[in-house]
């Protein structure tokens, strides 16, 4: 069945082009649900240690119900709340999720990339290069502006639009961006990790809108 | 003829394993393996482990053909390095009629595919067992088509 749609789709530049693009906002949306989902996860997590020390020895099942009510699924409300989009357990969260992600992706990358044999990598430059080409372009469809080394052990990638945080406005882009930031360097920390290295990655949303990954290898 | 592979993870940890016989020459697949050889096996893989990590900082390649021998040289081990350092292990006999070194490589090779894809999987994570029926089908199917 997939593989006769995959046939009827090559047929045509046209429909490959549509299906790209719908492929691409998928994956976009997604990405950007990452967020909100960190933060519900942790409010839940918040709600649920806060009742069960209040109510130890109460009636758990009726209250656990009525806190899934509570949930607006796609909604951004939350965003609003200050000091749940400043709680580390939520930065931890995407971190994570990050890591996860950039973990499998590089091996998935480096088999395509040699048309089914994974290669060997001992220097951090070309695992850099890699990261800056292809995970960047595989994640937010566009590579890395700039990458900058001292061969020292630090690295800065410069993005000069990263992708979801250049479409964001208003007042509370600083503070909302820190979450998806944080998704990137778990990437970054992933796919080191998966090549051997250890690392230290910060990212800094700079004022013209461009971020700036500082990476420390250890 | 029989063979044994063990998928190693990151932390020496087995993640899957597979005894099986050779297809060729009208054999049926079934492994020729006594119960005693079948308690060794594991301590030969792990105890080859040392070795490998001595390699594979030595050499810059990820195969690694007849690294090791137990039996007086009757079983050999052959071992593939994945990008995350997953280590793909093959215990076999070295035949000189059958001339099977090129397919124990292409095995592996199909091998680390197999396991490539797995990792796709958004419920599998590193390192842990791979209960896939699937993936077993899989493996035992590359097995009869390489070896």
């Amino acid at each position: 069945m997939s593989n006769q749609l995959h046939q009827t789709v090559v047929e045509t530049d046209v429909d490959n082009d549509f299906e790209k693009q719908i492929n691409v906002s998928c994956l976009e949306y997604l990405l950007m649900e990452l967020g909100p989902l960190a933060l519900r996860i942790t409010d839940k997590l918040e709600k649920y240690s806060s009742s069960s020390t209040r109510e130890s020895n109460g009636s758990g099942n009726g209250n656990d119900n009525k806190q899934v009510d509570d949930f607006h699924y796609g909604g951004v409300e939350l965003f609003q709340n200050e000091s749940l989009v400043s709680n580390e357990i939520n930065n931890q969260m995407l971190d994570n999720f990050g890591f996860q992600i950039g973990k499998i992706l590089i091996e998935q990358l480096i088999f395509l990339k040699n048309d089914g044999i994974s290669t060997k990598m001992d220097e951090i430059l070309d695992i850099m290069k890699i990261i800056a080409r292809d995970v960047w372009k595989m994640i937010y469809q566009k590579q890395i502006d700039n990458l900058r080394t001292n061969h020292r052990g630090t690295f800065v990638l410069i993005d000069n639009s990263h992708r979801l945080i250049s479409s964001m406005y208003g007042p509370d882009k600083h503070r909302i961006s820190g979450l998806y930031l944080n998704f990137s360097c778990g990437v970054i920390k992933g796919v080191l990790n998966q090549s051997a290295f250890k690392a230290n990655v910060e990212a800094d949303l700079k004022s013209d809108g461009s971020v700036h990954y500082t990476i420390v290898v250890i | 003829m029989s063979y044994y592979l063990a998928v190693i993870g990151t932390m020496d940890n087995p993640i899957y394993e597979l005894e099986f016989g050779t297809f060729k020459q009208q054999n049926n697949g079934k492994s020729l393996l006594n119960q005693k050889q079948l308690e060794l096996i594991p301590f030969i893989i792990n105890s080859s482990l040392d070795l490998i990590e001595d390699l594979q900082w030595k050499f810059n390649k990820n195969y690694f053909k007849n690294y090791d021998n137990f039996n007086n040289n009757f079983y050999k081990l052959s071992c593939y390095l994945t990008f995350g350092n997953m280590k793909l292990i093959l215990l076999h006999q070295l035949d000189d009629n059958l001339k099977n070194d090129d397919n124990i490589k292409q095995f592996l090779f199909e091998i680390n595919e197999l396991y490539v894809k797995t990792m796709l999987n958004p419920f599998y994570n590193v390192n842990e067992k791979i209960k896939s029926e699937a993936f077993d089908l899989k493996v035992k199917a590359v097995a009869r088509k390489y070896l």
